[in-house]
């Protein structure tokens, strides 16, 4: 990912700071690391010296030593960690993502290491690992856990600093642009929305869950699966604006959304996409080039390249309509800036 | 779907935003079972308040141009005309135009003369 400036922008603007980011998530995975090891460390009298560390549909069937086990907590913070830093320097001119990598680093972790406290707690006061019960709730209460967490991790990371993307040089003058009369005022607004077979492939991952929670008898299981799809399913459509308010790509459920304001805007373009080639797949990505949006289809995309280099990229038919009318309105609000 | 109003304007904006709409419908920019934006986006989008929004979509539902649906929004009906009257017309005066060996020019200008 670059992070050089493109010719839009000026060249001496300092990169986005990780201090922070980087301390919540080293804090935060370090505490959840350290609870891991004293709950563990705090039953060690009461678990079996073979302790079950891999459940099958018979039953428990991977087995590691007590003393092997005692350490495992480290793995959910280091997991995390690796995955959160990996993402917050590959997108940290993005506040979005910046507070996905915490968000998610912290998710992960939370969840590997309930998952073990929780394997672990069922099995205090057994004689031997094989004994121990099916992990049952223990695997919703996990993702619970990890979804709380590391959503407030992600809102405690800090967004954007006021002006931070602020585009300062005019719109190049051989950006499209739009007709608009001076008096006039306009808005554009268009559907970004998945091409079908995402919707085939996010249903038939119905499935393999299927067969699995019904292997594993663990219908709560099941029910997770088809929430997240659901959740997934109706995030796979977008509703774009273009107007006085900037960019607005907004989910058809109101999150994720991404905003941009004019101020912001350096220019925007119409472009090309190929999800697979890009950006390694479809979603909310990142991509080559500092670019990184809703990234829905092979097709026509609206490209808005911000102040601080990122690329914001959303699959729009019309995006040239789009591309057109922010630069007119980008223009109109540069005209009236007071500094 | 591109949509500009002139605030200035005599029309008022509410219905500014419906003679849009109705447009598009005719031209078939808009088809049956399209969504219009939500009010709240195009509010905040074209800076004008969100009942003015309404008030223009609300006005194109008493005419049955769309449904206001909870959860989907505005959505343009079946109910909708295909295609406006002028368009037709618009048609024939074409072909006797041509059928009377008119420039584009000519035509242009007869136009602009009679609707000004």
């Amino acid at each position: 990912m670059s992070t050089t400036p493109t010719s839009a922008t000026t060249g001496s603007r300092p990169r986005a700071s990780l201090t922070v980011p980087l301390l919540l998530l080293g804090v935060l995975l370090a505490a959840i690391g350290v609870a891991g090891l004293a709950l563990a460390v705090a039953w060690r009298d009461e678990l079996p010296e073979r302790v079950a560390t891999h459940w099958g549909t018979a039953g428990p069937d991977g087995f590691t030593s007590l003393s092997v086990a005692l350490t495992l907590p480290v793995l959910g913070p280091v997991i995390g960690a690796v995955l959160g830093v990996a993402v917050l320097f590959a997108g940290r001119e993005v506040a979005e993502m910046r507070k996905s990598a915490v968000g998610f680093g912290v998710g992960i972790a939370t969840f590997l290491t309930t998952l073990l406290i929780g394997a672990l707690e069922i099995q205090r006061g057994l004689a031997d690992g094989s004994d121990a019960p099916g992990l049952g709730w223990v695997i919703p209460v996990a993702l619970l856990v990890a979804v709380v967490l590391g959503t407030l991790a992600g809102m405690l990371t800090p967004g954007d600093r006021p002006g931070a993307a602020r585009a300062v040089e005019p719109i190049p003058a051989d950006a499209p642009r739009a007709a608009l009369p001076t008096d006039a005022v306009a808005a554009w607004s268009g559907w970004s929305t998945s091409s079908a077979a995402v919707y085939v492939v996010v249903l038939a991952s119905l499935i393999p869950i299927a067969i699995l929670a019904i292997g594993f008898r663990m219908p709560t299981l099941g029910l997770i699966g088809v929430a997240v799809l659901a959740l997934l399913a109706s995030m796979s459509s977008f509703r774009i604006t273009v107007g006085a308010n900037g960019v607005r790509a907004r989910s058809v459920v109101g999150w994720p959304a991404f905003t941009i304001p004019l101020s912001d805007v350096a220019v925007g373009r119409a472009a090309a996409i190929d999800p697979l080639r890009d950006f390694g797949g479809w979603g909310i990505r990142m991509g080559r080039g500092g670019r990184y949006g809703v990234v829905l289809r092979k097709g026509p995309a609206l490209e808005v390249v911000r102040g601080n280099g990122s690329i914001f990229v959303a699959s729009a038919d019309r995006a040239d309509e789009a591309a057109a009318l922010l630069n007119t309105l980008a223009d109109r609000q540069r005209q009236t800036r007071t500094d | 779907m591109l949509i500009t109003i002139r605030p200035d304007s005599p029309v008022a904006i509410y219905e500014q935003i419906a003679t849009a709409v109705r447009r598009k419908v005719a031209d078939g920019a808009l088809q049956p079972g399209d969504r219009l934006p939500p009010a709240r986006d195009l509010a905040a989008a074209l800076g004008v308040n969100l009942h003015t929004i309404l008030r223009g979509y609300q006005t194109l539902r008493d005419e049955g141009l769309i449904e206001l649906r909870r959860g989907r929004g505005a959505v343009v009906t079946d109910a909708a005309p295909a295609t406006a009257p002028w368009r037709a017309a618009l048609e024939s005066f074409i072909a006797e135009a041509r059928r009377a060996g008119l420039t584009a020019e000519e035509a242009t200008t007869l136009v602009r003369e009679g609707l000004s």
